[in-house]
């Protein structure tokens, strides 16, 4: 009874992606997304954007899925991937809609492995901190040079 | 290795995979150029380059907010080096965005430091006035003037003319001994964008050995990287020693400043000689010498001695200053 309610909650929103607070990047079949209001970023492969960009908030889950098209197996993908944009809060009001995601082991029965939409998260790269060509004051110059006007200590490997 | 790994990897087209040693990562990692070695791996993007293009995206909007803000208080200003390099890369996120270098005119140092200060968190900045330090022959007023606008979609960012970036990324690696193998690759993205209208002349205007050193280092990125310069460069035949200088440099990594010396022993010679002694390329660009074939000795030794004359100096000074503080009531 549950799950028929909130199927039917679901079906009844007009999910539209967000805009206000995003910065989006496209790369190649790829989207690259970073939240300005949680400073996350996401990486969204080419079948997560085209669901993504489908929802402008005047379509219904199941008329996004007949636009996405291929079927039932499409119907599964689409669920699951407004699933997944909401836990990600790539959709408006996402905190706010209970929806009833797939459970990825039923979608990889439906549709297959491949076929499955990545949503991923980000994160920042081990060397990060050597993307700089200096480091500023009180900064590790272990692996690149102090800025300058600064000397690096070698006894503590800062920059002062 | 790293010639070989990184050709052609600044480019959008596709490039041939290749096996990398774990070494060869670790080294790329800290000293930028992971996202272009990462793609003889997998052409795909990888995570890193997927950060780096965001980072470029965050960087531009944050850039396009300052130079309205600048504007807004009449201050004249230019970007270089970091994002005004990521820019020409074949794909966003191939090269990190680093810091923030900005150039204005010494008379709106202040101003533009007290605008800078409400920006405050979103990046690391370097206000400067005077790039004389790289750009001798260039003061920081006609780099201004010759600056050229980018429309991006935050508003209008001004960069550095190409000939005076191209000028300015060369030089800047040459005093850093050239260490990161990304510097080469910045020097084989500005070559290949080179706009219509440029001129190696503006390029090579000032003193004719530094002007030998930057075309040195655009055939060097002719040949390890693949570089196809859009504006046909004079001929340069790179000494041997410069490049066997360069891939040592890359080999070696960055080395910071020795610790200072605390007396000195005639046992402790060989080691602090060995820990101070210059690199050919610095030696012979601050000391203007050309970058020709004839051995690099003299001028190391000429070199350590004009650091060492220089530091004597400075220190002599920070102790007259000491003794005449001491001596005031």
């Amino acid at each position: 009874m549950r799950t028929h309610v909130r199927r039917a909650l679901s079906m009844a929103t007009r999910p539209k992606a967000r805009s206000e607070q995003l910065l989006v990047q496209r790369t190649g079949p790829e989207t690259l997304v970073y939240d300005e209001r949680t400073h996350r970023a996401h990486c969204l492969d080419a079948r997560a954007t085209r669901v993504w960009e489908l929802c402008n908030g005047a379509r219904t889950e199941s008329e996004i899925a007949a636009v996405y098209g291929e079927g039932e197996a499409g119907r599964a993908v689409v669920s699951w991937t407004l699933g997944e944009l909401e836990k990600s809060a790539l959709l408006e009001g996402s905190a706010d809609v209970a929806r009833a995601a797939l459970n990825r082991r039923v979608l990889m029965k439906t549709v297959g492995l491949a076929a499955i939409p990545v949503i991923m998260a980000i994160t920042a790269p081990r060397a990060r901190a050597a993307v700089s060509t200096c480091s500023s004051a009180g900064q590790q110059c272990a692996t690149k040079p102090c800025c300058a006007g600064l000397t690096c200590q070698t006894s503590t490997m800062t920059c002062q | 290795m790293f010639p070989t790994l990184l050709r052609d990897t600044f480019r959008a087209a596709p490039v041939e995979a290749m096996v990398v040693s774990p070494a060869a990562l670790a080294s790329a990692e800290v000293s930028g150029i992971e996202a272009l070695v990462r793609r003889r791996l997998d052409d795909a993007p990888s995570n890193v380059e997927r950060f780096q293009a965001l980072e470029q995206l965050r960087r531009e909007r944050w850039l396009s907010a300052v130079f309205a803000a600048l504007a807004a208080h009449d201050i004249p200003a230019v970007t270089f080096k970091g994002w005004s390099l990521a820019r020409l890369y074949g794909r966003p996120g191939l090269r990190p965005v680093g810091d923030v270098d900005l150039l204005v005119r010494p008379e709106d140092l202040d101003h533009a430091r007290g605008v800078l200060a409400a920006f405050e968190g979103g990046a690391e900045v370097d206000v400067q006035a005077d790039l004389s330090r790289y750009l001798p022959d260039r003061s920081a007023e006609q780099l201004l003037s010759s600056s050229s606008p980018v429309e991006v979609s935050g508003g209008t960012i001004r960069m550095l003319a190409p000939a005076d970036h191209l000028r300015l990324v060369c030089l800047h690696q040459l005093h850093h001994c050239s260490w990161r193998p990304l510097w080469l690759c910045d020097v084989a993205v500005l070559v290949e964008a080179l706009p219509p209208g440029f001129t190696w002349d503006d390029c090579l205007r000032g003193s004719r050995h530094l002007g030998e050193g930057v075309l040195a280092l655009v055939e060097l990125a002719r040949r390890w990287l693949g570089a196809r310069p859009s504006v046909e460069p004079p001929a340069s035949e790179p000494p041997e020693w410069f490049e066997r200088a360069i891939l040592r440099a890359w080999k070696r990594g960055y080395r910071p400043s020795p610790e200072r010396l605390q007396g000195l022993s005639l046992a402790r010679l060989p080691g602090a000689l060995r820990a101070r002694w210059p690199d050919p390329l610095s030696s012979t660009l601050h000391l203007d010498a050309p970058f020709h074939g004839l051995p690099r000795l003299p001028i190391q030794v000429a070199e350590l001695v004009r650091r060492g004359s220089r530091h004597a100096v400075r220190r002599w000074r920070a102790r007259a200053t000491e003794i005449e503080k001491r001596g005031r009531p």
